[in-house]
């Protein structure tokens, strides 16, 4: 009976548009959940570049056996880094050695050149054994080209290569030595580790990303040891990626919002085109339970059905994304495994449960007697149709997003502008009633459908409203990241810092900086020292559970200087006075909780066996990833009347000026240079991908938002056949009919989306705040755009879908129904 | 009482407009007999198929019972009336109503299928022959004229071989001519049959020929002709 009736409605045209809205929700659900999620695997397997591997363990002494022992079904690289000192004709040059093991990068590629400066070759492992590779300014400093041998402690090697950028560069920008790389077997005949020494031992790990995170709760207690993973490489590409990956998770909770509102005005339909029918069934003498029976059963067929072709058609249509993106995106993107095909399903059940299923389980309620006289179905029951959905609604978005915050927010701004439109549909539907009055035949007939239309056109007013709301929460919100992201990559961004610049160095520089016209940027002077005591008591009994050690043992540079960073913000304390006699200093906020530092108590630093001792007069909020010269502690006066202080500052160097620098090392020897440019590419690189896939995935959503604007024109387009038929049999004009239609459905749209600019307008404010993190701004040109915009969306995909209106003979439309 | 198979006893019925309480059906006692047609004749709005629904347990009087076939289904919930509805009645409406996705046998076989026959397909055909449309079967209601979407209706009333048939204005929104002969065969399968026929209706000629003809005036019942 049941395969029976499915198969003779097959020519039902609401069957159809049920299949239609359940496919789409099940097919975008399962399109977009799968590309973000590939998407997002991808970026993080990018970013994991940064580290040059999937995970790191960092550690202070040589690798415990236990863990090489542990990580043995893991690929492995190694590397030792230390200070090493390199000897060349004569001349010397200290450098950040890194001594890498042949597997070494797992993640990412170098670029060497046969010059300094030269052209970059792309290659994927470090030097041999017996070679060494230079940055170029060490090169330059110490006048070798390749093919010289230099010493490195007590050995020789030979200089192969300039190196010019290495994957995991980003972390690494301050306090080091410009860098030279060399093969791990040599490290023991260079004798240049030694106990005592300060040396950093690194672990790099790839494979399974899952089954690697089982380490780290054993690497975090191991004494000495740290695990890193790529999203905590880089703050800034850390920030990047966590507003990117809520972007596409906002994106898909919209697509589930919107597929499911399609598949709500789909079933409504649906539920009471079949009441008719079922009212007959009953007369026949089908009793109620059979009814519920009959259409659940059906559903379930269907959905079972439909939801298998979805989820494959899904699966096809992410692939094709993909291969559209494969320009774009690198050859290898990572499978993102069975989670999106999973939530394409439940999109299919859960959908099924809270839109299609109250409508048909209305259904068991129509009465017999209807047969005998047309009578709706009853409207009580659509309060807790409702309360329903909207609970199924939150628990997909939460299924989808696993974050409640989101889901939240996203629900309740639809919440309020679906009950706004409600309230505000009804009053601004009675002004526009009364403004027509003095206004042409067509645009009064059209309003004064509109305001007969009152309940379906309020009701469609609050789909149109939060359809269009969600576009625009989508838009602002992608067009506020991006801005967000460019503004935190100027153009011109200082891209070259300089540092071991000695006071007689300066006078060259600012030479050199004129001869080359670029920009003098804030000097700051630095002596390098650590941190001893906290009032009376040693650093290390002020450390808090959280606090990692070596950040308050290693040597931090001290600076002087009389303003604060650009970028800097004064959280607690006051920034001093010029004339303050005593010794000040302001500190990072962060550094400061670390130790429960707080304002007025003393901090006695150590610089070359001779102790300073301050008030701490100020804490500050530095921004690390505006890539600005930034400090934890800033003196008001010198320390030690500025002995043996070196200097530091930033310039802007246009690219592919390196003769330049290559002039500036040859100048200065022992000045030590950081090209900022290959940590902004890499981080800019990342960042356009990202872009790419937020844009991709607002297309999908923007699609899956007109379909449901089409469903519901559609799902009122009987009574409007019904009524242009029987103004035509009343000897209307075609042109009056269809100016009448439009007129309605542009005011229609119009209302929509002015409520929708106000809707998103809040949305995107609690979000820009709460979830991305972004600063608040306001887009007042939404409010003009959004009702013209809305205005002519409904009114083209309103006239578009009743454009058979005017065609059907009216007599036809009148006999049938 | 012999061999009666509707019995009504102060039947009552109001329905809830606004403010107001309007009464519909003000206290009816009627009795029909098994194998009699019975017309029931009145203005638009005098409560003729508000009782019509209330016999065929399509809906719930206010006060009163009504016994059909020897069951008060006033007394019933929707699911035991529908099980008397499957059992004992057939339905002739004025609209036709018949399903515009099932084709003339599909409609047919809809009340055996309700009723789980097993030879639902054949009983179906035999009777669309029986009202000549044999060589229609598997036409869709939209390719059908009036009176042929009404003769498949009819033989559906027929199909599950329910002992009472109720009519509401069967030639309604027919011309007078396929009025007539769809009212021959509703006739002629209700003597075949010996079903009771319970027919609403404003044409004279067509109450002519029931064999019992009452009025409904305002809420309250006249024999006519018994």
């Amino acid at each position: 009976m049941i395969w029976r009736m499915l198969w003779r409605q097959r020519k039902a045209a609401e069957l159809w548009i049920l299949i239609s809205a359940l496919f789409l929700a099940v097919t975008t659900v399962t399109a977009i959940g799968l590309f973000a999620e590939r998407i997002q695997a991808t970026i993080l397997s990018e970013a994991g570049t940064l580290i040059a591997s999937d995970r790191l363990v960092a550690s202070d002494g040589p690798l415990p056996d236990w863990l090489m022992e542990a990580t043995e079904p893991f690929e492995r690289a190694e590397i030792i880094s230390f200070q090493a000192t390199v000897f060349a004709q004569g001349r010397i040059q200290l450098t950040a050695m890194k001594a890498v093991s042949d597997s070494y990068p797992l993640k990412g590629t170098l670029e060497v050149s046969d010059r300094p400066f030269g052209n970059a070759e792309v290659v994927l492992s470090g030097p041999a054994p017996g070679k060494i590779w230079l940055a170029s300014r060490v090169m330059a400093a110490l006048e070798v080209t390749p093919g010289d041998m230099v010493q490195v402690g007590r050995t020789e090697l030979e200089v192969e290569k300039a190196l010019l950028k290495e994957p995991d560069s980003a972390g690494a920008a301050f306090g080091v030595n410009p860098r030279a790389m060399m093969n791990i077997a040599d490290v023991p005949s260079t004798q240049a580790v030694q106990p005592g020494s300060r040396v950093d031992y690194d672990l790099l790990l790839a494979g399974n990303t899952a089954e690697l995170d089982k380490l780290e709760p054993l690497v975090e207690e191991a004494e000495g040891l740290r695990w890193r993973d790529p999203a905590d490489s880089s703050a800034e590409v850390g920030d990047a990626l966590g507003r990117a990956t809520s972007f596409l998770l906002l994106a898909g909770s919209l697509a589930v919002m919107l597929a499911g509102s399609a598949l709500a005005v789909a079933s409504n339909r649906f539920g009471s085109r079949q009441a008719s029918t079922v009212a007959l069934l009953k007369t026949l003498g089908m009793s109620p339970k059979a009814v519920v029976n009959l259409y659940v059963l059906q559903f379930v067929l269907l959905a079972t059905l439909v939801t298998a072709i979805g989820v494959g058609v899904g699966i096809a249509l992410h692939g094709v994304l993909i291969e559209l993106l494969r320009g774009y995106f690198p050859q290898d993107i990572e499978f993102a495994g069975m989670r999106a095909i999973w939530l394409g399903i439940a999109t299919g059940a859960l959908s099924l449960l809270g839109f299609a299923l109250p409508p048909i389980w209305s259904l068991r309620n129509v009465a017999p007697m209807q047969v005998l006289r047309e009578q709706g179905l009853g409207r009580s029951s659509r309060r807790w149709h409702l309360v329903w959905g909207v609970g199924v609604m939150l628990l997909l978005i939460w299924l989808y997003s696993s974050d409640w915050l989101i889901a939240a927010i996203v629900l309740l701004g639809v919440a309020i502008i679906a009950l706004g439109a409600l309230v505000l549909g009804y009053g601004l539907m009675a002004i526009a009633r009364r403004l027509a009055s003095g206004a042409s035949q067509t645009i009064r007939l059209g309003v004064a459908t509109l305001y007969r239309h009152r309940h379906i056109n309020a009701a469609q007013l609050m789909v149109f409203s939060v359809a269009i709301m969600l576009l625009f929460v989508m838009t602002l919100v992608r067009t506020d990241l991006l801005n967000t992201w460019q503004e935190q990559l100027p153009e011109d961004a200082p891209n070259q810092f300089v540092y071991n610049l000695f006071e007689e160095d300066l006078p060259v520089f600012e030479q050199w900086q004129q001869n080359n016209g670029i920009e003098p940027q804030p000097m700051y002077p630095i002596t390098r020292g650590r941190v001893v005591a906290v009032g009376s008591e040693d650093i290390a009994a002020r450390l808090g559970s959280d606090a990692f050690e070596g950040e308050y043992r290693r040597e931090i540079n001290f600076t002087w200087a009389p303003e604060p960073g650009t970028d800097n913000e004064i959280v607690a304390g006051e920034w001093w006075q010029p004339d303050d006699d005593r010794l000040l200093v302001s500190i990072e906020q962060e550094w400061a909780e670390g130790i429960g530092l707080s304002v007025g108590e003393q901090i006695t630093v150590r610089i070359g066996g001779l102790e300073e001792t301050a008030i701490v007069s100020s804490l500050r909020t530095v921004e690390w990833d505006s890539l600005n010269p930034n400090f934890y502690f800033i003196y008001n006066k010198p320390l030690l009347d500025g002995a043996g202080a070196t200097w530091l500052t930033s310039f802007y160097l246009p690219n592919g000026n390196q003769t330049a620098l290559a002039e500036l090392v040859g100048q200065i020897p022992t000045l030590s240079l950081i090209e900022v440019d290959a940590i902004i590419q890499q981080v800019q690189d990342i960042v356009s991908r990202v872009t790419r896939a937020v844009e991709f995935v607002l297309a999908l959503v923007l699609i899956a938002g007109l379909i449901v604007l089409t469903a519901s024109v559609v799902a009122t387009i009987d009574l409007r056949l019904r009524e242009g038929a029987l103004l035509r049999a009343l000897g209307a004009p075609q042109k009056l009919v269809k100016g009448m239609l439009l007129t309605e459905f542009v005011a229609l749209g119009a209302l929509a989306g002015l409520l929708a600019a106000m809707g998103a307008e809040a949305t995107v404010a609690v979000l820009q705040t709460q979830v991305f993190q972004l600063s608040l701004s306001w887009h007042p040109w939404l409010w003009l755009v959004g009702p013209i915009l809305g205005g002519l969306i409904i009114g083209f995909v309103g006239s578009w879908s009743t454009r058979n209106v005017v065609k059907v003979p009216p007599l036809w439309v009148l006999r049938n129904q | 009482m012999v061999n009666s198979i509707i019995t009504t006893s102060a039947l009552k019925h109001e329905v809830q407009s606004g403010q107001e309480t309007l009464t519909i059906l003000k206290g009816i006692d009627l009795t029909i007999e098994a194998g009699t047609s019975v017309a029931i004749i009145g203005a638009s709005g005098s409560g003729k198929s508000t009782l019509l629904g209330m016999l065929a347990g399509l809906d719930t009087p206010s006060h009163g019972s009504i016994h059909l076939a020897g069951e008060d289904i006033t007394k019933l919930d929707e699911e035991g009336r529908a099980r008397v509805r499957a059992e004992k009645v057939g339905f002739v409406f004025q609209n036709f109503q018949l399903l515009s996705s099932l084709t003339a046998l599909e409609n047919v076989m809809l009340p055996l299928e309700v009723k789980k026959s097993t030879s639902a397909a054949n009983d179906a055909k035999s009777l669309l022959e029986r009202v000549g449309l044999g060589a229609r079967m598997d036409h869709y209601p939209v390719q059908l004229s009036g009176g042929e979407q009404q003769r498949v209706a009819v033989a559906r009333a027929f199909a599950s071989n329910a002992p009472i048939l109720f009519a509401d204005e069967p030639t309604g929104n027919l011309d007078r001519k396929t009025g007539e002969k769809v009212a021959d065969l509703l006739f002629e399968l209700n003597a075949e049959r010996q079903t009771t026929l319970i027919l609403v209706t404003h044409d004279p000629k067509l109450a002519e020929r029931c064999q019992r003809q009452l009025e409904m005036i305002d809420g309250v019942l006249h024999e006519v002709k018994a």
